[in-house]
């Protein structure tokens, strides 16, 4: 004897996947909206489903509050210092990684993961260990160089694989044409890569402005950013503080991302982690 | 426009040698087809003489300098490649011009350059489309323009024309020749189709496995094969093998006198007779006989298939000559070579049948 008879029609087996999708939507996008409520309620108590009073009064006192100031402030001074230079670092990588062939090359390329395989905060407290020494703990190039770690992977990566796509050919060519060293790179194989460059950017920008442990670790009491500032926030102040600032921190992500859509789309992502 | 000249040019990759002693002297406006397999080292020759590999051994020489040490960028060649190597984010405008900006010509006389380019190549009024919205032709054009305006003294091609369909192919084929003599430059093209390097080439240099097997004019590449490996690749060829008997070469039932000035080493008892179809004729009195198995038309001629005992010999015949199957029929040589060793040893002419 079958349950399943209602799946053999069809009309049925679209309601249920819509209920599904419904359900997944409402999963996901709920406590998104809860938020969105929360940040604009003035004043919302039980047994009201709804807020009593509607405004702008929390945003208010966000941008007023000092600290919160700061770590707003702060944030946005990190993620491109930290962009930029893992830019600096993990491109000229990349495109060795892509072009040339040396020893070690596939396991070096690898190992970059290795980031990735253990727990992170784990990492954080060596990494303190060896700041104490430097003298690096609560300064900034401490917090950029730890911020630097969760951003390596998708910096190398990325690249390597939009340098990979772009035909030796086309260098060649330009060779041909009677261009030298620089010139190729910077009139061919970076605008041919930059695509894949800029969705490396992004990713590096939003690592770095939702990094909490690490920063937590090395840039206490001084370095707080905003993620960081969350965790003493949920605490500390009004529900709303923490709603208003959750779409702070979220805001970013999204126009970054709708921003990038089209070069996400292109492949690049998925390119990124086929190793060669 | 100059000479080119290439000194036992040699490349090898870990064991095994691409490119063996190639040694080539081109006259200045001269078109060179290099032909061979995939593998035979042309492309690697034609790379060798662009700068984009380093020989092992030989030198390379235009207008009696040697270049063999300059990068790409200081040579005075340049390449239309394979599959064109356009740069997809430039317009064809810029892709023409980039060498000439790099070069720091004012804008007047680099939009001058290019528009006369653009009208040589038959492509006026492309230059602000992108690679990806140009037809296969059209790019093949703009690769060519681009090599062009350079006013290189040695133009290479590799394969410009296996990316086309094949009609345009055959019109691309004749528009590169014609272009080519127009500018009078001195030219290397390499190819896999015999076709292609019988129409358009001065000369021809067949390779094989690294080796320069023969290099001569078109009609002596055809007529003259100098090793059995030209003999094989180029055009339709029987190659019968046989053994020496005293004066002539037995292969199964066929036998084949050996012409008086040939020169075999005499250090085997083997020989292969290689004969063209069309230079066998269909002749009652003919020494050779045997019996139609097939009859393949190819338009403007057909080729009989003929079981003659122990071999199976092609013939040619005219369009109009219809064979039907297992008619027995009588067959002489006008023309075949006599290979040893896989080297041609001579060629007999037989005057007596018209």
């Amino acid at each position: 004897m079958s349950y399943a008879w209602f799946l053999r029609i069809s009309a049925m087996r679209k309601a249920l996947a819509l209920i599904l999708v419904f359900a997944l939507s409402c999963f996901l996008l709920l406590p998104l909206f809860t938020l969105l409520i929360w940040a604009f309620a003035d004043q919302w108590t039980f047994p009201s489903l709804l807020p009593q009073q509607v405004g702008l009064r929390w945003w208010q006192w966000v941008f007023h509050n000092g600290d919160l100031g700061n770590a707003i402030k702060l944030s946005f001074e990190f993620a491109p210092i930290v962009t930029i230079a893992s830019a600096a670092i993990c491109l000229p990588a990349a495109y060795a990684f892509s072009r040339f062939r040396f020893p070690l090359r596939r396991p070096l390329f690898v190992s970059l993961l290795a980031i990735n395989a253990f727990p992170k905060i784990g990492l954080y407290i060596s990494v303190a260990a060896l700041f104490y020494r430097l003298n690096l703990m609560d300064t900034f190039l401490g917090v950029v160089l730890v911020q630097l770690i969760n951003t390596l992977v998708s910096m190398t990566w990325i690249p390597t694989a939009a340098f990979n796509s772009i035909a030796p050919e086309l260098e060649e060519a330009a060779h041909d044409v009677g261009a030298r060293g620089w010139r190729v790179f910077w009139r061919i194989t970076f605008p041919l890569a930059l695509p894949g460059i800029i969705v490396a950017s992004i990713l590096a920008f939003l690592a770095s402005l939702d990094e909490a442990q690490g920063t937590l670790v090395v840039g206490t009491p001084s370095h707080i950013t905003m993620p960081v500032i969350m965790y003493t926030l949920v605490s500390n102040y009004p529900q709303p503080v923490g709603a208003v600032f959750s779409i702070l921190l979220s805001l970013p992500s999204l126009v970054l991302l709708i921003s990038a859509r089209r070069f996400l789309t292109a492949g690049y992502l998925a390119a990124g982690f086929r190793v060669k | 426009m100059a000479g080119l000249t290439l000194v036992d040019l040699t490349k090898r990759y870990g064991g095994a040698t691409a490119v063996s002693n190639v040694s080539i002297t081109l006259n200045d406006g001269e078109l060179l087809s290099l032909l061979g397999p995939s593998g035979c080292g042309k492309t690697t020759t034609l790379r060798m003489i662009g700068g984009f590999i380093t020989p092992d051994e030989g030198d390379i020489l235009i207008d009696g300098q040697s270049i063999v040490r300059l990068p790409p960028e200081r040579r005075p060649t340049a390449m239309v490649f394979q599959r064109y190597a356009l740069w997809p984010h430039m317009t064809v405008y810029d892709n023409i011009a980039f060498g000439l900006q790099l070069r720091n010509k004012s804008r007047e006389e680099i939009r001058k350059t290019v528009d006369d380019a653009l009208v040589l190549t038959g492509l006026p009024g492309k230059e602000k489309r992108y690679p990806h919205q140009l037809s296969g032709g059209e790019a093949q054009r703009v690769a060519l323009a681009r090599a062009l305006v350079l006013e290189p003294r040695i133009l290479l091609l590799d394969e410009p024309l296996s990316n086309l369909d094949a009609q345009l192919r055959l019109r691309m084929r004749d528009e590169i020749r014609n272009i080519q003599q127009r500018v009078n430059i001195t030219t290397v093209f390499v190819t896999h189709d015999q076709e292609e390097a019988l129409a358009i080439a001065d000369r021809i240099g067949v390779m094989n496995g690294g080796h320069l097997e023969q290099l001569a004019s078109p009609d002596e590449i055809y007529t003259q094969p100098a090793t059995l490996f030209v003999a094989s690749f180029i055009g339709n060829m029987n190659l019968l093998p046989g053994s020496i008997t005293d004066g002539a070469v037995q292969c199964g039932l066929l036998g084949f006198a050996i012409p008086q000035d040939a020169r075999l080493s005499g250090s085997t008892r083997e020989a292969i007779i290689a004969v063209r179809p069309e230079e066998l004729v269909l002749d009652g009195h003919g020494p050779y006989h045997g019996q139609v198995t097939q009859s393949i038309n190819l338009g403007d001629h057909k080729l009989l298939v003929v079981d003659a005992g122990e071999q199976l010999v092609r013939v040619a015949v005219a369009r109009e000559d219809a064979v039907p199957r297992g008619t027995a029929v009588n067959f002489s040589a006008r023309r075949y070579h006599v290979y040893e060793d896989g080297v041609l040893r001579g060629t007999a002419v037989s005057n007596d049948t018209a």
